[in-house]
């Protein structure tokens, strides 16, 4: 039971923790092309973590409720929901963040920005942090072997929040424009996988057709393995994609690189200040 | 929020709608048609699945309807069927699959993977 806890606990925490890392690392690059941060409050993790865990206790307080709901598929419908917003908040993260000092309306967009952010991290925890609570409060209430799942749980969260930890300093231990360019990537494919996700949960609520798979990856990178299921946590790796999931998965990367911050990353035509405030900075 | 609203209308022009309209237009090429969907059963007691293996006809879209009688949740997880749902306990819940090719996919409970296991064979 205890190494079933590390794992479950793990699964859950590392999306939420890779998520929150990689857009501690965006506002990293806010403080260098925007002397003025103040809009950008610092405590704006802490408020979306708290925000989340309540959100997510109140889930999986009425969980049964919601699964009984649409014919039994109700939890296919409020994740798929979930999972669309969350999306949304990150493409509109990629359309509002500013790619220039001259941008109209700076104060607006920094608010914006911030409020996209806050929203996908307490949704990405909603939607992880539920599972774990129905898991260690349905294995709990039992009253068997409580200690060792807590100690799994615990030493689950570590491993994932580590990770987590982890991809906060590789991407902020890059160069400026690399670091750049890893982040836009990331929303990128953080937005496909959500966006794959959500034809995923309602293909198996039959909400939407049936689409064949298009190819099986397996021999490539298994996907209950390991490096498969950090894959998995990261870009939202699937093994054996249907078209539709896919053409989703499409749909959001085209939606964050044909926004002006990835034409920063690439083209960067405003580099020049940027190395400047990078030259300051060291 | 009030911000990102101004944004998406004034900003925008109407170029993010291009998706939506894309996605609505591939729906309707494939086609909301419902095929006939076979109903089965599927019990968890004791952290075990009955059946353990569920043995389906191919190119069918099934309905599974799953029947959790132990008094803690589980999850139906399977990466060959790309399934994933929590089920409370003392409750049931419905899954569809399919339609599938011939062969085996194998699903577990990852609440407790040990016992519960099971495989789908289509045949």
């Amino acid at each position: 039971m205890f190494f079933n806890a590390v794992v479950i606990v793990l699964q859950e925490i590392l999306e939420a923790a890779l998520m929150l890392s990689l857009l501690l690392s965006f506002v990293r690059y806010f403080n260098f092309i925007n002397v003025d941060t103040v809009f950008i409050q610092r405590n704006w993790t802490v408020f979306s973590v708290v925000f989340g865990v309540i959100f997510a206790w109140v889930y999986s307080r009425n969980f049964e409720r919601i699964s009984d709901s649409f014919d039994n598929v109700g939890l296919e419908i409020a994740n798929a929901s979930i999972h669309s917003l969350s999306c949304a908040f990150l493409i509109a993260l990629a359309w509002l963040f500013p790619s220039s000092h001259s941008v109209m309306h700076l104060k607006n967009r920094l608010r914006g920005v911030t409020a996209c952010m806050v929203l996908v991290v307490v949704l990405a925890i909603l939607r992880e942090g539920s599972e774990i609570i129905q898991f260690g409060s349905g294995v709990l209430g039992q009253g068997e072997m409580g200690l060792p799942i807590f100690y799994g749980g615990l030493v689950g969260a570590g491993i994932g929040v580590s990770t987590g930890v982890l991809l906060y300093y590789g991407l902020t231990g890059l160069s400026l424009e690399r670091s750049l360019k890893a982040c836009v990537l990331l929303l990128a494919l953080t937005a496909g996988n959500m966006a794959s996700q959500v034809t995923l949960l309602l293909n198996q609520a039959d909400w939407l057709p049936f689409t064949p798979i298009v190819w099986d990856s397996n021999r490539l990178l298994v996907e209950s393995s390991v490096l498969g299921q950090l894959a998995y946590a990261l870009i939202g790796y699937e093994a054996t994609p249907s078209l539709m999931q896919v053409l989703a998965y499409c749909f959001g990367l085209v939606a964050v690189f044909a926004s002006p911050i990835s034409r920063l990353a690439w083209f960067g035509y405003q580099a020049s200040s940027v190395r400047k405030n990078q030259g300051a900075m060291e | 929020m009030y911000d990102l609203v101004v944004f998406c209308t004034r900003e925008c022009r109407g170029r993010l709608l291009v998706f939506p309209l894309l996605l609505a237009g591939l729906l309707s090429v494939t086609g909301f048609a419902k095929a006939d969907t076979l109903e089965i059963e599927l019990r968890i007691r004791d952290h075990l699945f009955f059946p353990s293996t569920l043995e389906i006809p191919a190119n069918q879209k099934v309905k599974i309807r799953i029947y959790n009688e132990d008094p803690t949740p589980e999850e139906f997880e399977s990466f060959e069927l790309n399934r994933e749902k929590v089920i409370a306990g003392n409750s049931q819940t419905v899954i569809f699959i399919g339609p599938l090719k011939a062969g085996e996919y194998p699903f577990f409970g990852e609440f407790f993977p040990k016992t519960a296991q099971g495989t789908v064979l289509v045949k």
